[in-house]
């Protein structure tokens, strides 16, 4: 692993990160889903799905319920504060996807692509699904399907993408002037 | 489908801050996310005009219209963030794609078909990092410019005016082609230029097909410009149409330099800057920008000046953000974050000059050298960390003729707060912009400098930021703040710098929502604080 995967200057969860993008690297997940054990009185698990590796989260504004990993909606429950940054870095073969600041107890960290860590079946308490990324959307991993093991349900399908050139070829290559 | 929100059984948030602290707390009555995931559900787009329909719905059919705020994604520091009673929460709201060219005008045709641009739809939501990354990955394409960093939501970013860093381009509300703005429960229009037409009417179809909302063109010069920096105040942004270009990369070149150096005050006040990099001789670069120690410390370098020159890429593979932003004079906000783990909260009272001078040098002179000679703009501004609860920053914008007198007041005041103690924990950063083409972008001006004080907050800092406007306003340099962060907002400050294009506004805003009720859902604090609230 790169040594530089810590960055100085974000406050990190050394062990959970560590099997965090060790996971990455070894299933070529391209969705993996982040779940802290309950926090609040319903017993619900917080999650935070992360189903496109190559996106970056869309932070959330103030710091209550949900967080996006840049998508899933429909997830989640209240009650707590948490930052979740998702870093689309290439740092050799694999992205790593870190918990920037998760306040509290220390959350433990389980992760759903193929195979869960930290001892627990996660995808059988999310009720969450690893999602049909789209082609040219795996941010650079390989995109292997979820393993047999993966007790997570069959992916939806996803809002179909348009060309984004509108039909046309994509541009020649940008002129060289600084207009 | 019916929708989650339920006003009988409202999802309500108590002490709401906004990500940095500067807004709140406020207790929200009803907090809304949109639902769809558009990598999980083929048809997002109708499940978000759904969801915002029925939320709008329940604004509009109120006795007093309830007033409806939408989030960001952490980088307000503004009150054009401060919610009242309905907050959406547009997260999912994050699908891009490309316009079939069957609907662009024939005269769109040919500039894209020439330039090598591309008309592309962007939900209100999506954060630019993802962005970035999806029109490189799948199109080859790259956004003109965007801001500092990647973590802002489209709406978010254009609505407050935040400016990229491209001297030739403007901001990245200038490349906003179009607006497809939700108006009521009912209506949705777009948007476009009556005199750059980009679409042909048949887009309406094409965007009511998908979202099943009762879909017009509407043509207008004043309208759009108005949209694109419409402070969340002229309707919901359901989408952006961005006009993106082929893929590039920048090649930088930073300038390690004494304060005060005479070759960089000569380029802050010509842009000329050929003495910086003799190379780059009758190549203007895209993007010029400098960051100063507020406390320069004797014997080290304390400015920073970058320049950047758009290059072609070739056959080069596209690729993604690197883990930070790799220069620290672009990330200044990141700067702020690193300094808020050295200082700490409770160090703040006891920092001198020297201590914070200190600090920022090593920050600023720390950098490694990024991993290529040549970076994608994704790269460049690419993520950054920002300063939860601790985070201020202002920014000012003059016309670049008065920068190097706005940039005199700011460091005469820095030197008369820090006698009183009252220290900018943070750095100065200068950057220039071309004219905007929207009626409250900042950069009115051919070239509009602007002058950043990012820092962590403390009732110091605030005393600093406002004896920066007022000394401005004593030295009759005029000036506007960046609508996403901290200003000293009023009425004559907006008519002094945007002189008719405030009353433009103003009437554009009234003309595009059409009703009372309208302008009560979409109304803001800000716009009364603005004078723009037509009071």
């Amino acid at each position: 692993m790169p040594a530089n995967v810590f960055n100085r200057r974000r406050t990190w969860l050394p062990a959970a990160s560590v099997l965090f993008i060790a996971t990455l690297s070894a299933c070529g997940a391209r969705q993996v889903q982040l779940l802290f054990p309950p926090q609040n009185d319903t017993g619900e698990y917080w999650k935070c799905p992360v189903a496109d590796a190559s996106a970056r989260p869309e932070h959330r504004e103030n710091q209550c319920t949900r967080v996006y990993g840049g998508l899933a909606p429909d997830i989640g429950n209240s009650g707590r504060v948490a930052h979740i940054d998702v870093r689309t870095c290439e740092l050799g073969e694999f992205r790593s996807i870190t918990i920037v600041d998760a306040d509290s107890s220390s959350p433990t960290l389980y992760v759903t692509c193929g195979q869960p860590v930290g001892g627990q079946t996660a995808g059988s308490q999310t009720g969450g699904g690893t999602s049909a990324t789209p082609p040219n959307l795996n941010g650079g991993l390989p995109s292997s399907p979820p393993s047999a093991s993966d007790a997570v349900p069959t992916p939806d399908s996803p809002t179909p993408q348009s060309d984004l050139n509108g039909g046309l070829p994509p541009p020649e290559a940008t002129p060289t002037t600084n207009p | 489908m019916a929708f989650l929100f339920d006003p009988q059984q409202p999802v309500a948030v108590p002490n709401w801050t906004n990500f940095s602290g500067t807004v709140g707390p406020f207790d929200i009555p009803h907090f809304v996310h949109i639902p769809g995931d558009p990598n999980r559900v083929p048809n997002a787009l109708e499940i978000h005009a759904n969801a915002l329909r029925e939320v709008l719905e329940f604004c509009f059919s109120a006795s007093t219209p309830r007033p409806l705020r939408t989030l960001g994604s952490t980088w307000s520091f503004s009150s054009v963030i401060e919610p009242e009673q309905v907050v959406v929460d547009p997260g999912a709201m994050f699908h891009v794609q490309g316009i079939p060219h069957e609907h662009w005008t024939d005269e769109y045709l040919e500039r894209a078909r020439g330039g090598g641009f591309r008309p592309i739809f962007v939900e209100g939501g999506t954060g630019i990092g993802t962005l970035n990354d999806k029109l490189g990955r799948d199109g080859k394409l790259a956004l003109q410019t965007s801001g500092a960093g990647n973590g802002h939501r489209m709406a978010g970013c254009i609505a407050t005016g935040t400016h990229g860093s491209a001297l030739q381009i403007g901001a990245l509300h200038d490349t906003v082609l179009a607006m497809y703005l939700l108006i009521s429960p009912d209506e949705a229009i777009l948007v476009q230029s009556n005199r750059d037409k980009t679409f042909k009417p048949s887009i309406a179809d094409w965007l009511q097909e998908q979202t099943k909302i009762p879909t017009r063109v509407e043509d207008g010069d004043l309208l759009l410009a108005a949209a694109r920096v419409g402070l969340g105040s002229c309707g919901f942004v359901f989408a952006a149409i961005v006009e993106a270009t082929g893929l590039y990369a920048f090649d930088i070149h930073r300038f390690k330099c004494d304060a005060n150096d005479p070759d960089v005050l000569h380029a802050l006040q010509t842009l000329d800057t050929t003495r910086l990099h003799a190379s780059s001789t009758g190549d203007t670069p895209y993007h010029f920008d400098v960051v100063m120690n507020p406390y320069p410390v004797g014997g080290k370098k304390n400015w920073f000046a970058t320049v950047m020159y758009k290059r072609p890429v070739g056959d080069r593979e596209f690729k993604g953000p690197l883990q930070g932003i790799p220069r620290t004079t672009v990330d200044t906000m990141g700067l702020v974050s690193s300094l808020v783990e050295i200082f700490g909260e409770g160090l703040l009272g006891e920092l001198t000059r020297a201590v914070v001078g200190g600090q920022i040098c090593d920050q600023l002179n720390g950098d490694a050298d990024p991993p290529e000679d040549t970076l994608f703009p994704g790269q460049v501004f690419g993520p950054t960390t920002l300063p939860r609860g601790q985070g201020a920053s202002t920014e000012i914008a003059v016309d670049q003729r008065h920068a190097q007198a706005a940039l005199d007041t700011v460091h005469q005041v820095l030197r008369s707060e820090a006698d009183k103690g009252n220290l900018l924990l943070g750095v100065i950063a200068m950057r220039f912009v071309g004219r905007t083409r929207s009626l409250l972008g900042m950069n009115q001006f051919d070239k509009t400098c602007f002058i950043e004080l990012p820092s962590i907050d403390s009732p110091g800092v605030r005393s600093v930021f406002d004896a920066v406007w007022q000394g401005l306003q004593d030295n009759n340099i005029n000036f506007a703040c960046h609508w996403g962060q901290l200003g000293g907002f009023s009425p004559a400050r907006t008519q002094a710098y945007y002189g008719e294009h405030a009353s433009q506004w103003m009437e554009a805003r009234a003309q595009l929502l059409k009703t009372d009720t309208a302008m009560a859902v979409f109304g803001a604090k800000i716009l009364k604080q603005a004078g723009l609230d037509g009071g």
